[in-house]
């Protein structure tokens, strides 16, 4: 029972229902991609098992606990939220930024313990940010940011890693680094919900792919099952293929399908 | 740890200056008005609590310095709070019209004759006004609102107030009423006595309280609040205790001096510019220099030769305007950081 289980899970903005009714269920240990054209739900499924969206109705259980049971914090240390919006305003240095990922466990940088400290070192570590550790955020590039986001989202120790779109802007070596270091954390046991819009990257990535359309999950599932000829047809409108190759799937776009394919 | 141990070495520094600095204006305060007390009879008033020297000192000096470092501490702390809270530089009470929305309720029940200049409803009646114009500001510009949004609703409703205050002050059988209507809208200590300070302190030592405690999510909002919220920050508990907490300082300090404006603005600017970007770090730093700043202008109007006193809030208007435009113009002119 150490999985993620959405039952009829259904969130509205006011009277407009954007996601589900969704059941799924993420199990431990993988790298869960979300995939979809704009406005299937990704954001929004993430957003509110992070506790920023309210649910309609459903339900979620994490390790067969109703989500709602946790308390504040006590969900902040299970789920770390890393989120579309990469805001940094003030110009706090990158460990200060990487500390704060410690407030869960009610730790503040003038009480971080030794265990504090080994959590933040392991998130820099895991990151390879330490060369700018005292540096300040608000010099770093978009790459070199999304890093440090992530070494936040990672000192927060929890197992359940949740990102909105974490390599979105940056370029493609940065995007390759970014999610080796999630798949790395996958292997020393994390589990990761990651939304993607680059197929590409999914198909190499992914462990399963939860692909969404209009709110509604259309097949959720290792990556040769859900990335088809026909879903790809169908949900984002793209004649493409997959091919197996030694590190995961390759996708090969092909062309659109006319403007009228639905 | 090594560069937490520079930042908490450079903190200590900047709070050591700072103390040193509120000493000496303090004192500064206590020895200068318009008595003209040679120096030698106001250090004997002060230290040996005799004569009309001690007299002035204790009865007159004593509340107006008293009263200039609490008023500049919350204001000081408020304009950090909103900054943190809005994460935004140009955010502060003043600018969002609530000092000038607290001097009108404050005007309402002492010019309608339902409180003495001296009743706890003159404190209540500001706070409750500071807090329906904050809250007012809010839900019309929306949470998410821009600040720039909440700066020009914010001048709408600040002179709305000042409007309404000027006006109800007119109305009322007052021969002094030019005087009043400036007292209120620009702010002094002048003539404040232990009274006022004792309907003050409370609410501004609550207002303080209830501040500093918000400090560890103030800092968690750095990363935006959605973030901040997957951290386990409770955004609605720290966004409704920070506008109470404001409207509470403000609300009181308004009561007892008046709307004085831009502390809240400067205290925490310069503090970003001195010690760190930090916005839990720079809470206290805030208040205390909110309080060195007050107290120093208050010290000023009374060596600035005038007719009547200059208004304290005229003069920090004076000088805080003028650093809000340049930071208006860092804001916007040379771009934020993206």
């Amino acid at each position: 029972m150490r999985d993620l289980t959405l039952e009829h899970l259904r969130i509205a903005y006011g009277e407009k229902t954007v996601l589900g009714p969704l059941d799924a269920v993420f199990e431990p240990h993988c790298l869960h991609v979300l995939a979809g054209p704009n406005g299937a739900g990704k954001s929004t499924l993430l957003r509110h098992l992070s506790g920023v969206l309210p649910k309609q109705s459903g339900m979620v259980r994490l390790h067969g606990k109703a989500l709602d049971q946790f308390s504040r914090l006590e969900k902040a240390k299970e789920i770390a939220y890393f989120a579309q919006e990469r805001e940094l305003v003030w110009p706090l240095s990158v460990r200060e930024v990487v500390m704060l990922g410690r407030h869960p466990h009610g730790t503040s940088l003038e009480t971080a313990t030794s265990v504090d400290e080994q959590a933040v070192d392991e998130a820099i570590e895991a990151t390879a940010i330490s060369d700018w550790a005292d540096r300040l955020v608000t010099e770093l590039s978009g790459g070199e940011r999304a890093r440090v986001l992530l070494a936040r989202a990672l000192a927060t120790g929890a197992t359940w890693l949740l990102l909105d779109e974490p390599v979105a802007g940056l370029d493609p070596r940065q995007q390759f680094l970014v999610m080796a270091m999630l798949q790395d954390q996958v292997r020393q046991g994390r589990t990761v919900l990651v939304v993607l819009h680059d197929l590409a990257l999914a198909a190499r990535f992914a462990d399963r792919i939860l692909l969404l359309h209009q709110g509604l999950a259309v097949a959720h599932g290792p990556v040769q099952t859900v990335l088809t000829q026909q879903s790809l047809a169908d949900v984002f409108g793209l004649a493409a293929s997959m091919s197996p190759e030694a590190n995961g799937y390759n996708l090969q776009i092909h062309g659109v399908m006319p403007c009228n394919f639905r | 740890m090594r560069a937490r141990s520079i930042t908490q070495a450079r903190l200590r520094k900047v709070v050591v200056i700072l103390l040193v600095l509120l000493a000496m204006v303090s004192l500064a305060s206590l020895l200068i008005g318009e008595a003209g007390l040679s120096l030698s009879d106001s250090l004997k008033g002060l230290f040996h609590h005799e004569g009309v020297a001690g007299l002035i000192i204790y009865e007159i000096r004593l509340p107006r310095t008293v009263l200039a470092l609490l008023v500049g501490a919350v204001l000081g702390l408020s304009g950090a709070a909103l900054q943190a809270l809005l994460r935004n530089p140009l955010a502060d009470a003043s600018i969002f019209g609530a000092p000038q929305s607290a001097a009108f309720g404050a005007v309402a029940v002492l010019y309608t004759g339902l409180a003495g200049a001296l009743s706890w409803a003159l404190p209540l009646a500001a706070m409750a006004m500071a807090m329906l114009s904050l809250w007012l500001l809010l839900l019309l510009a929306g949470q998410r609102a821009q600040v720039f949004v909440l700066l020009l609703a914010g001048l709408a409703v600040g002179s709305l107030a000042g409007a309404a205050t000027s006006i109800l002050i007119a109305l009322s059988p007052n021969p002094f009423a030019i005087t009043e209507i400036v007292f209120w809208l620009m702010g002094s200590f002048e003539n404040r006595s232990m009274q006022h300070v004792i309907l003050a302190a409370p609410f501004i030592m609550l207002a303080m309280g209830l501040l500093l405690a918000q400090g560890n999510a103030y800092r968690a909002l750095a990363l935006g609040e959605e973030t901040a919220v997957s951290l386990g920050v409770d955004l609605d508990a720290v966004r409704h205790v920070t506008l109470l907490a404001v409207a509470l300082g403000v609300g009181a300090s308004v009561a007892v001096a008046g709307a004085i404006g831009f502390i809240g603005l400067a205290a925490p600017q310069i503090m970003r510019r001195f010690l760190s970007s930090d916005p839990k770090q720079i809470l206290w730093p805030s208040a205390l220099t909110g309080a060195l700043l007050l107290a120093l202008a208050d010290v000023a109007v009374r060596l600035i030769p005038a007719q009547s006193e200059i208004k304290v809030g005229a003069l920090t208007a004076l000088l805080g305007a003028p650093l809000y435009l340049l930071a208006v113009w860092r804001e916007t002119g040379q771009g934020r950081q993206p």
